[in-house]
């Protein structure tokens, strides 16, 4: 193909993925309705109809202002998937003691949060934003305190009241606890905060971190290790330092660090059309070469919150099954669309062990739109196999919501023998000559079902990789039906609860609203804090000395390339660390700005040669 | 109507804490605990001669929550539809304390601005004690229902409840012990940087750890590698 018929593929591949955008509303009004919902006006924050409806293979949505007109909007970029997931949605329960009564009951939602009486999802993962100073300062995040502005830090008291709170939620109390700011990192008693979560009961603790100040500082990683934190939850948006200026340098030095302390970490990239998309392969590709410490791979296509241009919102906008697609064509079709299912498809299995116990067990009753998963399983010939290729999960998850129903008012004994029944007939779902051959995943799932035996899952992980979708809403693509079942939630200072995406959507009345009461005031903190000031929390990157380390030389120069062996379709994937890292060796040696200064706009070290609004790297 | 068009019709000040009155506490204690809390007495005004049609419908009804929560003296607003009633808990020009402030005046000009009309006289506008019925509310909820676990009726769940509750509670204690266990051994397994992990650490005499210390320690590793969605 020459490069014209290449440029021409290119702009016809780009104008179906905007053809949705422009056509008439006459044209758009006979496409096929699959669904009515409620939403926002982006603009008045109006609560108006929304309608979800079929374009080609997209899933669209629309709504209608009646001051500021139609929006249109991609919701979910495969029609297909979208009717398959959506068969397990479920209503789970809310909270039993909601922490805000309001006299609406949830009417206004989404602006009765706190939590209301009306919310569909208890607590899945709590979020606590232990500080919102960060030593980066990325264009495009709208958190972190700029010079001038308040200081939200909570103490060590006040966080383990916020922890109190959660522990107390009724009837499932809070058990997984995300510590985020800013960077989580720089809250000067993180050690403390961490072992503190612990001591009130969490078993699961992620630290949402760059990662940078545990690479540059391997100490605080056994100390984070030891305060309980089972997780990192690390930003990381590609395999090159173009599509991850963020931490690309140091990531090398926090796996090591990880590595040596007993930490795990989880990827997370933030996925963007047009930025970086093309390396969602590479970033599998090196989460399977480091899977001695990573766990997942969490990728979570970009929410546009606040207001943006609509060519550019266009451009950039993806869902969770075109990042899907894309992971698609970039691993030759090994982890291929039907190997995902949605998050609801795990409900179904904690809620069999919860009819046959009756104990409580987590609910993860978000939205099927919400988040999608795949395990995938690296056998002993580098095979990468994905669940989904000898587990019917579809099946196997309609079978024991069969049986929860049937255990419905029944006595022990009979539930328990409608349990075996269930358990016995279970093989049927399990294609023995596809599993791996090093794995017997019928006797898991009995020891998992049967013992609640998660260590055995534990084992089962060290050779998979769970791959992990969680699309955050914006303005555009709201979703009350979806909100209103969030189990990702942000426990805030003055008592209140509130899901994911009404803390970040609408900042102005939640999170910004509610963290500027509770901030101290920026002279107030100056007077407290004798030697700091805004620049001082700045980290300065040295990418020269950075690139010259081992770990870094080791991490991206011997990458092994998965999909390159013949076993997993033999292509190669793009922007593979090893091709960038030659490149690199023959070119110049660093770039121009190898040492950031405080005044930059986002501490990426990329250059900053390209476009406005910062240094143009996407800087995410 | 645009955000800042909207909240720019009040004057909102912060003060900070040197130029306020130095009689508000920003804290609240209980026993050795601190907590900053930035209301104590506020104001509640409550809004019922209202005339439904004003409020236009619920999304409308909404929307003017919302525009109501955009002002920084606004704590909470609830504009109930069904009951043509407005509640608004809000930060008085009067209340000792540094954050920005609104009068009972100012509240019902911006009302009018968005169509309501409210008759001042008529408003019950009274003390609202933040700290009690607000934050304390918040860490403290009452429980309004309660469910039980899937496949169970509620009077199954009546009979069984006690049970579970024990057995929960002696699983904290478990679990708590499990993982001082896993500290423990972490240190004896980690001895280069023990004493940069826990200042001033010292091994403990015996070499090693207790066997059920290593067991659980171990066990607590695997354990910790489960499922992973939102880390359950
Ligand atoms: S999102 Fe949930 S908590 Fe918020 S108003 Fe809606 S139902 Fe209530
Ligand atoms: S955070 Fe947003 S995307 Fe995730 S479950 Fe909640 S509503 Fe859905």
């Amino acid at each position: 193909m020459s490069a014209e018929d290449g440029r021409a593929v290119q702009v016809m591949a780009q104008d179906k993925i905007l053809a949705p955008y422009h056509r008439t509303m006459e044209e758009i009004e006979k496409l096929p309705v699959i669904e009515a919902t409620k939403t926002v006006c982006p603009e008045c924050k109006l609560i108006v109809d929304g309608t979800i409806y079929k374009d080609e293979d997209n899933v669209m949505i629309r709504k209608y202002c009646p001051e500021h007109n139609w929006t249109i909007e991609k919701y979910w970029e495969d029609y297909d998937m979208y009717m398959k997931m959506r068969r397990f949605n479920y209503f789970g329960r809310g909270f039993d003691n909601p922490n805000y009564i309001t006299d609406t009951k949830g009417a206004n939602c989404p602006f009765d949060c706190g939590m209301c009486e009306r919310h569909k999802s208890h607590t899945g993962l709590a979020n606590v934003v232990v500080t919102n100073r960060c030593h980066l300062s990325c264009w495009y995040c709208f958190f972190y305190a700029k010079e001038g502005e308040p200081i939200y830090e909570p103490s060590l008291d006040e966080i383990k009241h916020i922890y109190h709170n959660l522990r107390s939620q009724k009837p499932i109390p809070a058990n997984a606890i995300q510590i985020t700011g800013g960077e989580p990192t720089m809250h000067p008693r993180i050690v403390e905060v961490i072992q503190e979560a612990k001591e009130a009961g969490f078993d699961q603790i992620q630290l949402n971190t760059t990662g940078i100040n545990i690479g540059l500082n391997p100490d605080l990683a056994y100390k984070v290790k030891h305060a309980g934190t089972s997780t990192l939850y690390m930003s990381f948006d590609g395999v090159s330092k173009r599509a991850n200026p963020k931490n690309h340098w140091e990531v090398p030095l926090t796996l090591d660090a990880v590595r040596k302390s007993g930490l795990t970490v989880v990827l997370v990239p933030t996925v963007i059309r047009t930025i970086n998309d093309h390396e969602l392969g590479a970033m599998i590709n090196f989460a399977l070469n480091n899977l001695d410490v990573v766990r997942a791979v969490n990728f979570q296509p970009v929410s546009l919150v606040g207001r943006m241009p609509t060519r550019l919102r266009e451009k950039q906008r993806i869902t969770i099954p075109g990042a899907i697609k894309l992971i698609e064509q970039q691993t030759n079709g090994v982890v291929a669309k039907e190997d995902w299912f949605s998050v609801p498809y795990i409900g179904g299995l904690n809620r069999f062990i919860e009819a046959l116990t009756g104990e409580y067990k987590y609910d993860l009753s978000i939205h099927f739109a919400c988040g999608a998963g795949t395990y995938v399983f690296v056998d002993s010939d580098n095979r990468i196999i994905p669940i989904t290729r000898f587990v019917d999960v579809n099946g196997l998850v309609e079978h024991l919501q069969r049986a929860v129903n049937e255990m419905e008012g029944k006595s022990k004994l009979a539930r328990k023998a409608i349990a075996a029944k269930a358990l016995l007939s279970f093989n049927k779902f399990i294609d023995k000559k596809n599993q791996p051959k090093s794995v017997n995943f019928g006797k898991l799932l009995m020891s998992v079902l049967l013992k609640h035996d998660f260590a055995s899952v534990g084992k089962f992980q060290m050779k998979t990789l769970f791959l992990g979708m969680m699309h955050f809403q914006d303005e555009y693509t709201y979703d009350i039906h979806r909100v209103e079942k969030c189990d990702i939630h942000y426990a805030m200072p003055d008592g209140e609860v509130l899901p994911f995406c009404t803390f970040n959507v609408f900042p102005e009345v939640y999170r910004d609203k509610v963290q500027k009461q509770y901030s101290i005031p920026a002279s107030e903190w100056q007077s407290t804090h004798n030697d700091w000031n805004y620049g001082k929390d700045k980290y300065v990157r040295n990418v020269k000395q950075l690139e010259s380390l081992p770990a870094y030389r080791k991490t991206y120069g011997q990458l092994v390339d998965y999909f390159a062996m013949p076993v997993n379709g033999g292509q190669g994937v793009k922007s593979f660390a090893v091709e960038t890292f030659k490149d690199e060796a023959a070119a110049k040696p660093v770039a121009k700005d190898e040492q950031r200064s405080e005044g930059d706009s986002c501490g990426c070290g990329c250059g900053g040669e390209e476009s406005a609004g910062g240094c143009g790297c996407g800087g995410q | 109507m645009d955000h800042g068009e909207f909240t720019s019709q009040i004057k909102q000040n912060e003060q900070t804490s040197a130029s306020a009155s130095q009689k508000f506490d920003s804290y609240v204690r209980e026993g050795d605990s601190r907590y900053r809390v930035p209301y104590d007495k506020i104001k509640k005004a409550v809004f019922s001669d209202i005339d439904r049609k004003e409020l236009i419908d619920i999304p409308h009804a909404a929307r003017l929550q919302y525009r109501l929560m955009l002002l920084d003296p606004v704590i909470k607003a609830r504009v109930d539809y069904t009951k043509a009633r407005i509640t608004v808990i809000y930060n008085p020009e009067t209340a000792d304390n540094y954050k920005e402030k609104m009068s009972l005046d100012d509240l019902v000009g911006i009302l009018a601005s968005q169509g309501v009309k409210v008759d001042r006289s008529k408003t019950e506008n009274t003390d609202y004690d933040y700290r009690s019925e607000f934050y304390n509310y918040a860490y403290n909820p009452k429980r309004i229902r309660e469910h039980p676990p899937y496949g169970y009726t509620d009077e199954e769940w009546k009979e069984m409840k006690q049970d579970w509750e024990k057995k929960a509670a002696e699983h904290e204690v478990a679990k708590l012990e499990k993982f001082h266990a896993f500290q423990d051994n972490y240190l004896l397994e980690h001895q280069d940087v023990a004493d940069k992990v826990v200042e001033g650490y010292k091994p403990p005499k015996a070499e090693k750890a207790s066997l059920a210390a290593r067991l659980l320690g171990r066990k607590k590793k695997q354990a910790e590698k489960g499922f992973w969605f939102h880390g359950v």
